[in-house]
Formats: structure tokens, C-alpha cells, sequence
């Protein structure tokens, strides 16, 4: 038996291709990330804020002598008014106090020292924003893969449970849920999940259906892979990317979802320090047309959070793009 | 080799008979769709160390019969025995001997490696998969199908897209040899690389065949292949048999006007030749699987079809141990 190319049978094709694709996925990664500085700005700051919100909280207290729920009498002016920040507590005579506490950012309208407050809030917000989203991510992904894997009569059941979910006025029904449940950290939790986890399921739907119908995944399934294996090892490892970017703008909005529902009330519990309490508290009692300080310092927080998240999210999807400009 | 030996010294690997694959489709809310009859009443049997070819126009069942032979489709009728063994209906704990001893390579070379795992996992997939030893002895099975298949075993630890498409697919050849199988199904395995590279895969093929006494499977569009590699040909219309026959009997003497007309739309690389040759082209297209004909699947488009061949589906003539053929008016043998 013999073709025309018989000499060279047997011997590997030495024809390399091209070099720029022979770089690893993680290299190219890395190069692009490097090279958005928008993107490290971001990052940067979302580390330095976890840091401050784990680590830098309960140091600042401890450095101030300040707790977080620690009201100082002499923290508000004698016109019952919040002090603005770069203050020392007020003597008995009305005049600042040069040996009383120092407010870096002020207090609030209950003479609570807000930089104390802010960054405890941090934890709440990102606590929540960050667990939401997870729970989110986990149920969307077991409930797209099984719909977008088995197809059939569970996508249909799980299709259609998906558009049910997404037919709700999300805010709206997680008040009166919220409501319901009661306030407290876990409740939001669980609140906020139940209104996002049907964007990462129809998103890992889609793409595990389009994956399905690769020979890759007909090949596992000749050597005799179990359904299971496949999703975890074939299927799996290639919605981590678009996982990942959707999950870090997702993990913005449940922030805001978060903040929205302490606002009305209903996230965290006070007096346990929140964002979204503490711009409430700056709106609801009017001390924002004198007192800005009170709702603007939190807002800005909140606003920087979200944007930085956005931009991380926004800087890995055209890292991770498979084509496109590099940077 | 002729098949006479084959069949009467050694058994059977694969048996099919009256093989029926059926899709549903458009099946919506309100009232149900139409049936893809894909393959409709196959049969065949594949004898150890013997080359089965199956040839036909794209749409024709190829691929689903493959798949069903695999049990990567389960049938809607017929039986498969594979090593004496039905596994027409199968739970998956009885498919592990076939999934040891037949493995599929794949006609996309791009498609069939998952771009995710270095070449040497996807290899040592099956191998892990059956519980073929330690990491050690995985990786050397791994080694020596590299050096089997032709590829530089030092390329283990990179990604399928640092290979050509000609590498790509001795990779999926390696990881179907895994695990010592006896029967190959081709899945087009040439169709997508160029021609050099057609040429090396080929002769891999072929030496293989000879080291390792393996089956093959071999679904192409290609009689040219068909003619050097194969032993046996199938040729499929429209999810039928319409001949089945040794290559060499078939490519002499076609007896079924569609077989006839396949090999007078081979081109041949003389120019005089061509023009010389006398070519009636078939016209227009198979018919939609979804509505085949009534009676011979062919006779639409087939230039001696009658009133018979609407009314009848013709049955392939009997088992003669070489040439059947399903027409009612087949060609002549010509006498030479």
C-alpha cells in the first residue's frame, strides 16, 4: 500500500504554525491585562479596599480609639448638627475641643465617627455584593449545564423557569421578600441570589450548548466518560472565562441591589454599619442640604466600587477575547 | 485478501442488522414535526482485520450509522453485536467492552481535541478513563503512542492549536489506539486535511492496520481512497443500501446505476481521459431524508428507473458471500 507521500509517513510534520499562537493562553492573559491601565487602576483599588475592609477596619478603630456603633456626645454640634470632617469634638463652651477625638471624615447624625463607619460598611456591601453574586454563579451554573447538556424536557422546565424568574420586578419583589425574610446579612444574601442567578443560567446555557455539539465532547463520549466528567472536565474549564467577566459586573450591580435595599431599610441590620444605610441616613433626615459629607462620603464609596468592578470586568472579557486587538 | 478468507477464517467483529435510525424534529408545543429518516434498515457485518468502506453523497446516514455502531446514537431498530455481544440497547456498564475495543477517530482535526488540555491528557484520556495503571504507566502507554503515530513525544506538554491539522490528527489517532482497540470507525478522517497530509495519514492508517491486525470503519466521500485502503465498500443512499460489494468486483463491475454514476463522477488526472469518457451526470439532488420516495430511494434522479421502482423498495439480492445489490434492473456484468 503506498501513496504519493510515502517517504514521509511516519515522520512528524515538522511545519510549525504560527508563533504568536504558540503562546499560552495565561501568557497572553497576563500581557493583556498588563497593558490596560484602566484595568489595574481598578484592580488596585478593589484590592486596597478589601484590605481596608478586612484588615484596615478594625486598625483604624483601634488606631482612633473609635468603635464603629460608639456614639460621642460631644461628636455633634450643640445644634444637635453632625461635625464635617477634618473636626475635633466640641467642648462644653460650644468651641471645638483640641484634646477631644479627632473625625477624619466628620460624624454622622448620631455623632458616629464616619470613617470608622465607612469602612465597616465596606464589609456589609461587599459581603453581600460578593456572596450574592457567588450563590448566583453556582446555581446558574449547575441549572445551565443541565439545560444546555441534557436539552430536552429539563432545558424546557428549566427555560421556562428562568423567563418566570426573569419576569419579576426584581426590586420590587425582593422588598416584599425582604420584608418577609427580615433583615440581616444572610437574608440579603439570599434575596439578591434569587434575583440574579438567571443571567449566568442562560449564559452558561448557551454555551454549553454550543460546546455540546463539538466532536471533542462526542469524542469523550466514545472513550465512555460519564455525562458528569464531561461537564467538569470538557465543559467546565471553558466557561470560566466568560464566567469570570460576567461575574465581576454582576458583583457592581448586587452591590447597588445591596446598598437599595439598606437604604429602605431592609439589608443589613443597624446599627450594624452599611453604605446604603449610611446614604440613607444623609438623604432621609435633609442634613444633606448643609451636611453634605454624611450621604455624599458613602455615595462616592459606592459610585468608586461600582465603576472599579465595571472595569475589571469590562478589562478581563477583552483580555480573555479570543480574538481582537492586542493592546 | 479477499473476503471469502476473511469470512470464512475469521468471525465476525461487528454484526448490523436491520439497522433504523429515526430523528424527530420541529416537535413543538402544538401538534408533532416531521421523522429525519437517517438510516432505514442497514446491514452489514465487519469481519476481524478486514477495511469497510461506506461511501455516499453528504446526508446520506454515514454518520449516523457510525455513530450507532459506536452507541454514540442508540438505535431506533435493528441490532448491533459487536464481538458476539448485543449492544443494540446496552446500559453504559455493558458498553465498556466496546469502549475498549472500538474507538472512533474524527473527521475535524480542530473540532476533536479539546483546546484545553495539553495533548498528552487528551491521549491519556481513555487510559485514565479505563483505569489503565499508575500516572507512570499511563505516561509511558502515552510515549509510545506518540512515537507510534509518528509524533515527537517531546511535544507532550503543549496545546492541540501548536500542532497542524495533519498532527492534530495522528493525535486523535493516538488517543483512539489507546487502549489496544480492534475496531477503527473513520469518520472522514482524511476529508479535512490537504493532500500531503491526506497521504501520510493514509499510510499511517494502512501501516497500523498491518502492526496492530486492526478493523476499520472507514466513512469517506473519496472512491479514490476507497480503492487503495479498502477491502469492502458500502455504498449508502438516502439511509439504504444500495450495493455492497469487494472493491475490486465493484469498482470492475457496478451493478447499481448509483454506484455506476458515483464512479463516473470520480475525476481521473488525465485530461484526455476525461474527455474521452462517456458521462451521464446525474441531475438534481437526493431527496430530503425527512420525505424519502416512495420505492427505491433512487429513483428520481436514476436514468433506468420504471413504474416498479416507484411501487417497490427493491431488497438487496442475497447473501453470495461477495456482491449483493438493491435495484430491479441492476447493469450488466460486462463480459470481457
Amino acid at each position: 500500500m503506498s501513496f504519493s507521500g510515502s517517504q514521509t509517513a511516519g515522520v512528524a510534520d515538522s511545519v510549525m504554525i504560527d508563533p504568536t499562537l504558540s503562546v499560552s493562553f495565561r501568557a497572553r492573559f497576563v500581557r493583556r491585562v498588563l497593558a490596560d491601565k484602566a484595568t489595574i487602576v481598578a484592580a488596585v483599588f478593589l484590592v486596597i479596599l478589601l484590605l481596608l475592609a478586612t484588615i484596615g477596619a478594625p486598625i483604624v478603630a483601634a488606631l482612633t480609639g473609635h468603635g464603629s456603633n460608639q456614639q460621642f456626645f460631644n461628636g455633634l454640634t450643640v445644634n444637635g448638627v453632625p461635625l464635617p470632617p477634618f473636626s475635633h469634638e466640641i467642648a462644653n463652651n460650644g468651641q471645638p475641643n483640641p484634646h477631644g477625638a479627632f473625625f477624619i471624615l466628620g460624624t454622622d447624625r448620631l455623632g458616629r465617627d464616619m470613617l470608622v463607619r465607612l469602612l465597616y460598611g465596606a464589609r456589609a456591601t461587599l459581603a453581600v455584593g460578593l456572596g450574592a453574586t457567588a450563590v448566583a454563579l453556582v446555581i446558574g451554573l449547575v441549572l445551565g449545564m443541565v439545560a444546555g447538556y441534557f436539552g430536552g424536557v429539563l432545558d424546557a422546565v428549566i427555560s421556562r423557569g428562568i423567563e418566570t424568574a426573569m419576569a419579576f420586578p426584581s426590586m420590587l419583589f425582593a422588598i416584599g421578600l425582604a420584608a418577609v425574610l427580615g433583615a440581616g446579612l444572610v437574608n440579603s444574601i439570599i434575596v439578591i441570589a434569587l434575583f440574579s442567578w438567571y443571567y449566568p443560567a442562560r449564559i452558561v446555557r448557551m454555551a454549553v450548548r454550543s460546546l455540546r455539539g463539538e466532536q471533542f465532547v462526542e469524542a469523550a463520549r466514545s472513550i465512555g466518560l460519564g455525562h458528569i466528567t464531561i461537564m467538569r472536565r470538557h465543559l467546565l474549564p471553558q466557561l470560566t472565562a466568560p464566567l469570570i467577566v460576567y461575574a465581576t459586573g454582576v458583583v457592581a450591580l448586587n452591590i447597588l441591589f445591596e446598598a437599595g435595599l439598606s437604604y429602605l431599610g431592609l439589608g443589613v441590620r443597624p446599627p450594624t454599619p452599611d453604605w446604603g444605610q449610611m446614604i440613607a441616613d444623609g438623604v432621609t433626615s435633609d442634613l444633606y442640604r448643609q451636611q453634605l459629607w454624611v450621604a455624599l462620603t458613602p455615595g462616592l464609596a459606592l459610585v468608586f466600587t461600582t465603576v472599579a468592578f465595571n472595569q475589571l470586568g469590562d478589562g478581563l472579557r477583552d483580555a480573555f477575547a479570543v480574538r481582537g486587538s492586542i493592546r | 485478501m479477499s473476503v471469502e478468507q476473511h469470512r470464512n477464517g475469521r468471525p465476525a467483529l461487528l454484526d448490523v442488522s436491520g439497522l433504523v435510525k429515526e430523528f424527530p424534529v420541529g416537535r413543538g408545543l402544538f401538534g408533532t414535526g416531521g421523522v429525519v429518516h437517517a438510516v432505514q434498515g442497514v446491514s452489514f457485518s465487519l469481519s476481524a482485520g478486514e477495511t469497510l468502506a461506506v461511501v455516499g453523497e453528504s446526508g446520506c446516514g454515514k454518520s449516523t450509522l457510525a455513530r450507532c455502531v459506536l452507541r454514540l446514537l442508540v438505535p431506533t431498530a435493528g441490532t448491533i453485536t459487536f464481538e458476539g455481544i448485543d449492544i443494540t440497547n446496552a446500559p453504559p456498564r455493558q458498553l465498556r467492552p466496546l469502549r475498549r475495543d472500538a474507538a472512533m477517530v474524527f473527521q475535524d482535526p480542530f473540532g476533536s481535541l479539546n483546546p484545553r488540555l495539553r495533548v498528552a491528557s487528551i491521549v491519556g484520556e481513555p487510559l485514565r478513563e479505563a483505569r489503565f495503571g499508575s500516572k507512570k504507566e499511563i505516561e509511558a502507554r502515552v510515549w509510545e503512542l506518540f512515537t507510534q503515530v509518528g509524533l515527537n513525544p517531546e511535544h507532550f506538554s503543549r496545546f492541540p492549536h501548536e500542532f497542524s491539522g495533519g498532527q492534530r490528527q495522528r493525535i486523535g489517532i493516538a488517543r483512539a489506539l489507546a487502549l489496544h482497540p480492534k475496531l477503527l470507525v473513520c469518520d472522514e478522517p482524511v476529508s479535512a486535511l490537504d493532500v500531503s497530509a491526506q497521504a501520510q495519514i493514509l499510510n499511517l492508517l494502512a501501516d497500523l492496520r498491518d502492526q496492530l491486525d486492526l478493523s476499520y470503519l472507514f466513512i469517506t466521500h473519496n472512491l479514490d481512497i476507497v480503492r487503495r485502503f479498502c477491502d469492502r465498500v458500502l455504498v449508502m443512499y438516502l439511509g439504504r443500501v444500495m450495493e455492497i460489494s469487494t472493491v475490486a468486483e465493484l469498482f470492475a463491475a457496478p451493478r447499481h446505476p448509483y454506484t455506476a454514476a458515483l464512479l463516473a463522477a470520480t475525476p481521473i488526472p488525465n485530461p484526455r481521459l476525461t474527455r474521452a469518457r462517456k458521462r451521464a451526470p446525474l441531475t438534481g439532488d437526493p431527496a430530503s431524508p425527512l420525505s424519502p420516495p416512495p420505492g427505491c430511494p433512487f429513483h428520481p434522479r436514476c436514468p433506468r428507473a420504471q413504474q416498479r421502482c416507484h411501487d417497490e423498495v427493491p431488497a438487496l439480492t442475497p447473501d453470495d458471500g461477495s456482491h449483493r445489490f438493491a435495484c430491479h434492473f441492476p447493469l450488466e456484468v460486462a463480459t470481457a
